[in-house]
């Protein structure tokens, strides 16, 4: 029969109490739990559910150490006593926060070119065999000196909430060309590669890597053999390859924060002031100081940063 | 005008000719009569363009007719799929049932009938007099409007009794015999009809018939379902990648045979995925401008798996496939065939065949910076660990069919793959493009060793003779027919061999090592496939 208005107990009555599938729902709810089997059931698929949560999880714990201090020295070229300071000045860090350091030679690892700073990326990779369950590898040029050694890694640097401020986003990764720019949205929990950015454009000099599958494809990436002989690297080889993955292999950008460069990696002087060490930064590094042509000698600057750190300190 | 001319001469004459035809009772000429009429009625009056005046046969008319009306029935024949010139195979009892010489063409179809029906039927619903408005019969006009379309309809299977066969007697219904269809009718019911139909074996038949049913009607459906559910047979977590349409005939014509090629390669895969339920993408990899630079060139496949990992989210092993493939065993499942113990069928160590020469594994003299399970041969050795599955021929890794696995290592894999600095500076020696930077990746990049595979090539990837002409000896390498290889790819049959030719002749082979037991005993019984 059909009638003009459905009557009250149709599903589509406005007069009904209770929608028929919440009252379907509840009467089978209940009787589901009156009779055991069902009950059984539901802790069996639980049990299951549990065990295979709790086995897909099988993976490292890292942040034993909580960080490791990666640096590259070259006896062949600095004094004796410049490089026992530069290691006192990492030793000294580490000790305040519980973080080992990781201090090689250039000559440990053969490379194929004279460019030393190569070997930042065998090191950091020998780290993270050392040290297999380290979480966070911070690399550190030699020529540079840790100013306020108070600060921590996981905190000042690595910690999620303050990365996320700290993360310069959509930013082009190589200004002068500014087509690639670094993701809105990167994950600060996971993110791999930590990193800031002078005026000639990203750099390396200082860098924080996470710990993990990621790393090891970074590393093994960046030290391809194609990628370090490449003969039209246009400036600082490291820093140009890495300028070249980034932009060309998102899985690398979706993994690559760059933040502002006074975070981790002030210098003495800068063009337009942003990068200028301040009284309060963590790091001085004088980069570009080891060229012969700069006028600069290594050893005088930090050694000249190494009084005024003694001097606040005492 | 002259045309409209010669149609009318045309017809008239086509019209008498086949009024005689039809009193004479002439089968043949009914028969033409009715493939005649189609389209006559509704097509325009200049249909019969290419009817020539002086033409006297009606059939050259009706020939002409029929080629100009507009049913898609009606359109010319088409050509036969070119012969296999499989010469050293030609005494081998698979392919001797194909003969050098083209076949001659099938009778071109005419209209929707069926040349050799029994004179009897019926034209179904055509009356030809009735479209000819001008043409009057009659002598004819009830008899050929009605009565001959009432005797003439299905024919009747039922026994005629004998006054309707004596009354049938008559010139042009000679075809029952009351004698013969007496029999038909049975005295009493047959021994088969009395069991099934007895009290106490009622409810078996019933249970048999109900059965027999679940068998033909449910069954497939079920197992299908089965098959293809990830969580049931797991048919889903696998897609199965065709490139076909290999540059889309840009840099060769694609004749007949490369359609014919790639027409059985995909209905082979199609065939094997629907079977087990698996996912089928078919990609069109025709050349392109995208990748036509000498840089880019063989980069799309790393492209196409991208998209098609970003297509099918739930799956798990992505199986990629060249054009020129034939899958052999439609019997084997993937899961049974490698993946239910993936860990026992492929090798890590590249040492057990290792045509390229790697130094494997990494040593710490040279690499002093490795975990130990980059410095194994075999990795973790769990299965868990394998995420791309590579055959190796005679020349190195083999990208024509192999295996990735959806996870975090192969997204990485697929972005580094390819990089403009690599290829700048190695795009001339790098001749097989994609593969080559695969094994520089593998040889030089310590992360991907502990989650490579390799698998031995004749269990995905068999070649033909022909093919690595490098090693023609070598037992790893070829398919080998009693062994019952999963899989043949006629790799590099575009260059200088015959694809359609040997992709044919594996067809065959393949047809004849997988007949099933009905078939096998038909034939031996029969004697058909015997020399």
């Amino acid at each position: 029969m059909h009638f003009a208005l459905p009557n009250k107990d149709h599903r589509s009555s406005p007069l009904r109490a209770t929608s028929a599938v919440s009252q379907m729902s509840r009467t089978y709810l209940r009787n589901i739990l009156r009779r055991p089997v069902g009950v059984l059931i539901g802790v069996v698929v639980l049990l299951f559910l549990y065990l295979g949560l709790s086995s897909s999880g099988g993976e490292v714990k890292y942040g034993n150490p909580p960080a490791v201090l990666v640096t590259v020295i070259d006896r062949a070229n600095y004094s004796e006593d410049y490089l026992n300071r530069v290691i006192a000045d990492r030793k000294d860090y580490a000790k305040r926060h519980g973080y080992s350091v990781f201090i090689k030679d250039v000559s440990d690892y053969k490379t194929d070119s004279p460019y030393t700073l190569w070997a930042a990326l065998p090191t950091l990779r020998h780290a993270m065999t050392t040290y297999p369950t380290g979480k966070f590898f911070w690399y550190l040029e030699q020529n540079a000196i840790i100013m306020n050694p108070s600060l921590s890694i996981e905190e000042h640097i690595m910690d999620p909430a303050r990365l996320s401020k700290l993360a310069m986003r959509n930013q082009a990764v190589v200004p002068s060309s500014g087509i690639i720019k670094t993701f809105r949205n990167v994950n600060t929990k996971t993110v791999g590669l930590v990193m800031s950015m002078d005026e000639a454009g990203i750099a390396p000099s200082s860098m924080v890597i996470r710990n993990g599958a990621f790393a090891k494809y970074l590393l093994d990436a960046w030290y391809d053999p194609l990628i370090r002989n490449y003969w039209n690297w246009q400036r600082d080889k490291l820093a140009a390859s890495l300028e070249h993955l980034v932009q060309w292999h998102p899985t690398i950008l979706a993994n690559y924060i760059l933040i502002p460069q006074r975070i981790l990696n002030s210098y003495p002087t800068t063009a337009n002031g942003e990068g200028t060490y301040q009284d309060g930064d963590m790091v001085v590094s004088f980069k570009g100081c080891e060229a012969k042509d700069s006028g600069r000698n290594c050893e005088a600057e930090f050694n000249k940063y190494w009084e005024q750190k003694k001097q606040s300190s005492s | 005008m002259v045309l409209q001319v010669g149609e009318t001469e045309v017809t008239e004459r086509a019209m008498y000719e086949r009024k005689e035809r039809t009193e004479d009772g002439d089968e043949d000429g009914g028969h033409r009569r009715r493939r005649s009429t189609i389209g006559t009625k509704d097509g325009p009056p200049n249909i019969l363009i290419t009817a020539h005046p002086s033409s006297t046969s009606s059939t050259s008319f009706l020939s002409s007719q029929n080629y100009n009306t507009p049913s898609p029935a009606s359109l010319p024949p088409l050509s036969p799929v070119p012969p296999s010139p499989m010469d050293p195979e030609k005494d081998s009892p698979y392919f001797s049932s194909y003969s050098r010489t083209a076949s001659p063409p099938p009778p071109p179809r005419r209209g929707s009938s069926t040349p050799g029906l029994s004179p009897n039927e019926a034209p179904s619903s055509t009356n030809s007099s009735s479209f000819f408005a001008g043409y009057t019969a009659p002598s004819r006009k009830f008899l050929g409007k009605h009565l001959r379309k009432l005797s003439t309809t299905l024919p009747s299977y039922i026994a005629p009794s004998p006054t309707t066969s004596a009354a049938s007697s008559a010139p042009g219904t000679p075809y029952y015999d009351s004698k013969r269809h007496d029999s038909y009718l049975p005295s009493h019911p047959s021994r088969l009809r009395r069991i099934t139909t007895h009290r106490r074996f009622r409810p078996l038949a019933l249970l048999t018939t109900l059965l027999l049913a679940f068998y033909l009607f449910c069954f497939p459906p079920l197992l299908h379902l089965y098959r293809r559910t990830p969580w049931l047979g797991g048919g889903h977590k696998f897609v199965i990648i065709l490139a076909a349409n290999k540059e889309g005939g840009v840099m060769a014509w694609k004749g007949a045979k490369e359609w014919a090629a790639e027409r059985e390669s995909i209905a082979n895969k199609r065939h094997y995925a629907n079977k087990w339920g698996y996912h089928l993408e078919i990609r069109d990899v025709r050349a392109r401008k995208r990748y036509a630079h000498e840089w880019r060139e063989g980069w799309e496949k790393v492209d196409v798996l991208k998209e098609v990992m970003r297509k099918y989210p739930g799956a798990e092993w992505f199986w990629w496939l060249d054009l020129h493939t034939y899958i052999m065993e439609h019997s084997l499942s993937l899961q049974s065939h490698i993946f239910n113990n993936l860990e026992h069928v492929t090798y890590r160590d590249i040492n057990l065949y290792n045509p390229l020469n790697i130094s494997h594994p990494l040593t710490p003299a040279e690499y002093p910076y490795l975990t130990p399970e980059e410095y194994s041969a075999v990795g973790d050795g769990k299965a868990e660990s394998i995420n791309i599955v590579v055959p190796q021929d005679c020349g190195g890794f083999n990208l024509g069919s192999f295996f990735v696995r959806r996870s975090e290592w192969t997204t990485r894999l697929l972005d580094i793959w390819w990089d403009p600095v690599l290829y700048e500076q190695r795009h001339m020696q790098w001749e097989h493009k994609e593969q080559d930077a695969l094994e520089h990746l593998y040889t030089t990049h310590p992360w991907i060793r502990p989650h490579t595979a390799f698998i031995p090539q004749r269990m995905i990837n068999a070649f033909p003779p022909g093919a690595c002409s490098e090693s023609p000896n070598d037992p790893r390498i070829f398919y080998n027919k009693d062994e019952h290889d999963f899989l043949v790819n006629m790799a590099g049959c575009e260059w200088g061999r015959d694809c359609w030719g040997e992709m044919y002749g594996y067809k065959v082979l393949a047809r004849e090592m997988n007949r099933g037991v009905l078939e096998r005993w038909w034939r031996r019984w029969s004697g058909e496939g015997k020399k």
